[in-house]
């Protein structure tokens, strides 16, 4: 055990979070004895286990099916009896109360689906008429029907389908992938946020909590599409590329001999890691993030909404090797536009028809240019909405938070195409056959890209964390 | 950063003749130490760098006090 003044076995900012984390001044002796004891040993498993610490990346556990993943979020919780769902009961049953405790007070009766459904493309995978492009990439689209989650909340909602946890104290899947799979591009973070607002929760849903800071996810304001306003300072206002490089070594420099006094401090690396991207993605995201090089007619195909912008910049940025992109669809009054609560259906005309253009575009895209292949697309919200009425005094009725039943689907990296999985029952309300919980679909993600959901774990606080907890199955019924 | 920066530079050139104690003196102000010997080397070679002046040119100390500004050092307390 060293003493040296300059080689601290616990600095004051590590004695600050230690003690902040519930040592009381009685355990002070205690913590100081446990931390020259084991200060070696800890220091070791948070920089030792980072495999992606200093960006060099990772192997996965097994050949991976999916390189990438774009997860697009219909934040909110589209109503599934009126997307992929098909309830026809729901008319037999119209007015009737549903039975049970529904977790929700303002319940009314049952309510059927104004829209009409169909089956698509040679698979017959069934979408309601909201779907009227997306109907073409039926065959690609693997749609689990049987989606359950633990709480009707968004904030829970959001956080367990995002973080395999109901408090905000896990990482983000996108971290969890970053960390198992490092980044295809040194040049860009491996991690990217599309939103034109913060969603309900924030930032801790691309947070990366006790992993290395490093695979946080970038966020990116998406109300300008310009990529100056995307991305702030690209250009130094003076200064050539040239001296920002020898800038830019001088600050390497100091900061490796700063580091050397403190070994092992995570957070210090990963400023080091920072500098030198943000210097390299100067260059690089000048082109990455600007959709304005894309053909008229490819941007015509994506629509000129947020949501379509933000699907062909998911596009571009996977060509240029960003290992996760999640894309929120937000607008610019609502955090969470799925959640109708009230008229519901006029609600849903107006969302589906944009999100069904923008991802049919994405889709057909991909497969046009050999990416679908090993990208992994995942289309779903927090949760669905009741098949039974939010009553509305103007008799727009809306549908409510619903949790034990909904849907969501994948496309590619992977994925069996035209392929309905699970089932709900007759009305919709419980996930019944092939029961899919947000922890399987988390394994089954992980598992695409090659990465086993058990194995990939992080030392903390004392034990080892997984993004499915001690949960999760991988859904081998969908795979291709 | 860029301008915060200048401040300090056009602060050193007025204050010190020589770029020794310029450097020196940015040291005392920003962490309240002496540079080690490699961090004063360090800082030589890039104010003399490509042949400039290191007594004479205000851009680039400015260069050099911008990194001093950016670094972990000053950015993460211990």
């Amino acid at each position: 055990m060293t003493t040296s003044p300059s080689l601290p076995i616990v600095s004051r900012r590590q004695m600050l979070a230690r003690s902040a984390a519930g040592f009381g001044a009685i355990g002070l002796a205690g913590a100081l004895q446990a931390a020259g004891l084991l200060g070696p040993a800890a220091q070791a498993a948070e920089t030792g286990i980072a495999p992606s610490q200093g960006r060099k990346s990772p192997q996965p556990h097994f050949a991976p099916r999916a390189k990438r993943v774009i997860y697009l979020f219909m934040n909110g919780g589209p109503s599934h009896v009126d997307t992929f769902d098909p309830k026809p009961a729901l008319k037999d049953h119209e007015g009737k109360m549903p039975e049970g405790d529904t977790m929700r007070k303002k319940k009314g009766g049952f309510i059927p689906s104004p829209f009409a459904f169909a089956p698509q493309g040679q698979s017959g995978v069934v979408m309601s008429e909201l779907f009227p492009n997306l109907a073409r990439c039926a065959d690609d689209l693997c749609v689990i029907r049987s989606m359950h989650t633990d709480v009707p909340n968004h904030e829970p909602g959001l956080l367990l389908m995002h973080s395999g946890n109901q408090q905000p104290i896990r990482p983000s899947i996108g971290a969890w992938v970053s960390y198992g799979l490092g980044t295809e591009n040194q040049n860009l973070p491996s991690f990217v946020v599309l939103a034109p607002r913060k969603p309900v929760v924030g930032p801790h849903l691309w947070s990366s909590s006790f992993l290395p800071a490093a695979h946080q996810g970038m966020s990116v304001d998406t109300n300008d599409m310009q990529v100056s306003k995307l991305v702030t300072n690209l250009h130094h206002p003076t200064l050539s590329r040239g001296q920002q490089r020898q800038q830019l070594d001088l600050l390497g420099a100091l900061n490796r001999l700063h580091l050397a006094k403190r070994p092992g401090d995570s957070a210090l690396e990963a400023q080091i890691q920072a500098m030198e991207t943000a210097f390299s993605m100067q260059a690089e995201a000048a082109e990455a993030f600007d959709i304005s090089r894309e053909p008229e007619t490819i941007r015509e195909a994506y629509g000129t909404t947020n949501f379509g912008q933000q699907c062909l910049l998911a596009r571009r940025l996977c060509e240029h090797g960003v290992r996760f992109v999640s894309a929120y669809y937000l607008s610019k009054d609502n955090n969470q536009p799925w959640d109708t609560h009230s008229n519901n259906d006029d609600g849903h005309r107006k969302l589906c028809a944009d999100s069904d253009r923008a991802t049919t575009a994405l889709l057909t895209d991909l497969k046009q240019r050999g990416l679908l292949e090993d990208t992994l697309v995942v289309w779903g919200g927090e949760f669905g909405r009741t098949p039974y009425a939010e009553p509305q005094k103007n008799g727009k009725n809306g549908r409510d938070h619903h949790h034990t039943g909904f849907s969501v689907f994948l496309a590619g990296g992977g994925v069996k195409g035209g392929l309905m999985y699970g089932a709900t029952d007759e009305l919709g309300m419980h996930a019944v056959e092939n029961r899919v919980h947000v922890h399987d679909l988390h394994a089954t993600i992980l598992h695409l890209l090659g990465l086993d959901h058990e194995r990939l774990t992080y030392h903390y606080s004392g034990r080892d964390f997984r993004l499915t907890d001690v949960h999760g199955n991988v859904v081998r019924g969908i795979l291709a | 950063m860029v301008e915060q920066a200048r401040a300090l530079a056009e602060r050193l050139m007025s204050e010190h003749h020589d770029a020794a104690e310029r450097l020196q003196r940015a040291y005392r102000l920003l962490y309240s130490r002496e540079p080690t010997e490699d961090e004063a080397q360090l800082g030589r070679a890039f104010l003399t760098a490509n042949g400039a002046n290191a007594t004479a040119s205000v851009d680039r100390l400015q260069q050099y006090v911008h990194i001093l500004l950016a670094a972990n050092e000053l950015l993460y307390v211990d």
